[in-house]
């Protein structure tokens, strides 16, 4: 009968809901996943479970022809919906397809009330990063970076930090600062440095705390201590946080800065990309340090304030390209009628040390 | 009838795609974003719908970042839509609940588009929404 069976769908969703309200901490996943039924904690179970929920409720509202009846039926699949695709986030399981992880990872970044819940937010920080899939960790990362930039107000972003981190993470920057055989940036603009594998399990650690940004380790060290030992992947994870913040809004300019900061030091097109984009949207104070960055990169650690640049050694096709490109993004962002004339007086000074360096590349050719 | 249903998510759209197929559409579904452009750029391939999801993948023919990381791929993938084929009916069909969303797609041709939400629809009630959708006077 129609509304037996319906009746056996509700209870079985309200005790996945009673469960999810109960164990909606930072930690609570763990104890999720030892309280769930068994069927639901893998992913082939959650989904034999809720593919018989979803047939069920087609097969009553094909019976039925009361009104209260439907919309019941359609409260239900939209829980059913929302308890899938929570659980598969939550519960994380090694076996979920990555086309699944992602489609409920969609899923619940596009429900505020879920997205703002600690368990999601914390599920999100793991997956970006332990998923094997690049696309999921980014992807999640992504998520996580707009969340905070639209949520955390200034007044949530603390000055206070905790004396002992800042002292560490300074000490562990300093202690791979003294392993270079070389100052200035560690990637180019064209290449992005190496990851320094032998601190894995640091920029782990340095990126739970970057996906928090609250206080003034989160803010200012971390960022920085990524660069010092991060590669591509970080560099991504940074641009897309620096993105973020620029497209929400925030108002953290401290905050961007040092992602800027971590961004020169990294390198790579991506990191340029970043900076580009921070140059044309970000306020004067983040624009002038990615112009600063984007100097160091092309310049190759050379600064203009300091000392006479160089123009930067282009010794291949792909890097000559790279800085055209550089050089033709930089024209456009001069006549944008935005910029203050003093943002532009710095923007024409790289532009002519970038075309120092093609010309220097034309005549070596 | 043919309908090119495109989703990153086959096995919850598998249902959907039963109704249709029991109700006598012949559905073509494409869970990749490439290999569904690939299909719509063949003048050959017949195509009488189309079934785009908003938030999936961006594939090799879209940026990450022009997509939100794959949350809006729907939008430039419709507008490369229109431009193959600019008479094809499309039901944009998304679990996403952002209204502007939502007014975007309303603001198109009402006979060429129109916007389901998941959610509030049942495989057996998307089936009859397609029936009526297909039934209205060709443009």
């Amino acid at each position: 009968m129609p509304a037996v069976r319906l009746k056996r769908i509700e209870r079985s969703l309200r005790e996945i809901d009673h469960l999810r309200r109960e164990c909606n901490h930072f930690g609570g996943a763990a104890e999720l996943a030892g309280t769930v039924s068994p069927a639901l904690r893998t992913w082939e179970g959650r989904a034999d479970f809720f593919d018989t929920i979803s047939s069920d409720l087609n097969d009553v509202s094909q019976e039925t022809q009361s009104e209260e009846t439907a919309a019941t039926i359609k409260e239900l699949h939209i829980e059913a919906n929302m308890s899938e695709h929570f659980l598969n986030v939550v519960m994380n399981d090694k076996t979920v397809p990555s086309s699944e992880t992602n489609a409920s990872i969609r899923f619940v970044v596009e429900n505020e009330e879920m997205l703002s819940s600690p368990l999601i937010q914390e599920a999100l920080i793991d997956l970006a990063i332990n998923d094997e899939q690049p696309e999921v960790r980014r992807f999640s990362w992504l998520h996580i970076c707009r969340y905070n930039s639209r949520k955390l107000t200034l007044g949530d972003r603390t000055e206070h930090g905790n004396d002992v981190e800042l002292d560490r993470w300074k000490t562990v920057r300093k202690q791979f600062l003294r392993k270079r055989t070389s100052f200035g940036p560690r990637g180019t603009i064209l290449i992005p440095a190496t990851l320094r594998s032998e601190a894995r399990d640091l920029i782990n650690e340095l990126l739970r705390l970057l996906a928090r940004p609250t206080g003034i380790v989160e803010r200012t060290e971390v960022p920085l201590t990524l660069g010092e030992l991060g590669g591509a992947e970080v560099a991504l994870f940074l641009t897309d946080a620096l993105r973020c913040e620029i497209n929400e809004h925030s108002k953290d300019e401290e905050y961007q800065v040092y992602l800027t900061s971590a961004l020169l030091n990294l390198g790579g097109e991506d990191s340029v990309e970043a900076l580009l984009n921070a140059a044309e949207y970000a306020s004067e104070p983040v624009r002038l340090a990615a112009l600063s960055g984007l100097e160091a990169l092309a310049t190759s650690g050379a600064v203009s304030l300091t000392e006479y640049s160089e123009p930067a050694m282009i010794d291949s096709d792909e890097m000559r390209d790279a800085y055209e490109d550089l050089s033709n993004r930089l024209s456009v962002l001069m006549a944008q009628p935005s910029i203050s004339s003093y943002v532009k007086f710095k923007v024409e000074e790289l532009l002519d040390s970038v075309r120092i360096s093609l010309s220097s590349a034309e005549v070596l050719a | 009838m043919r309908i090119l249903f495109i989703d990153d998510d086959p096995r919850r759209m598998g249902l959907y795609v039963e109704e249709l197929v029991d109700g006598g559409y012949e559905v073509v579904f494409h869970s990749d974003v490439d290999a569904a452009l690939t299909a719509l750029e063949n003048p050959t391939e017949k195509v009488d719908l189309v079934v785009l999801d908003i938030s999936m993948p961006p594939g090799a023919a879209f940026k990450f970042e022009d997509t939100l990381g794959g949350s809006r791929t729907g939008l430039p993938l419709y507008d490369k839509i229109r431009s193959f084929r600019p008479n094809v009916k499309v039901v944009a069909f998304t679990n996403v609940p952002d209204r502007r969303l939502a007014e975007h797609f309303s603001n198109e041709d009402n006979r060429l588009c129109r916007f389901v939400r998941k959610l509030d629809t049942l495989p057996s009630q998307f089936k009859e929404l397609v029936d009526d959708f297909m039934s209205e006077t060709k443009l």
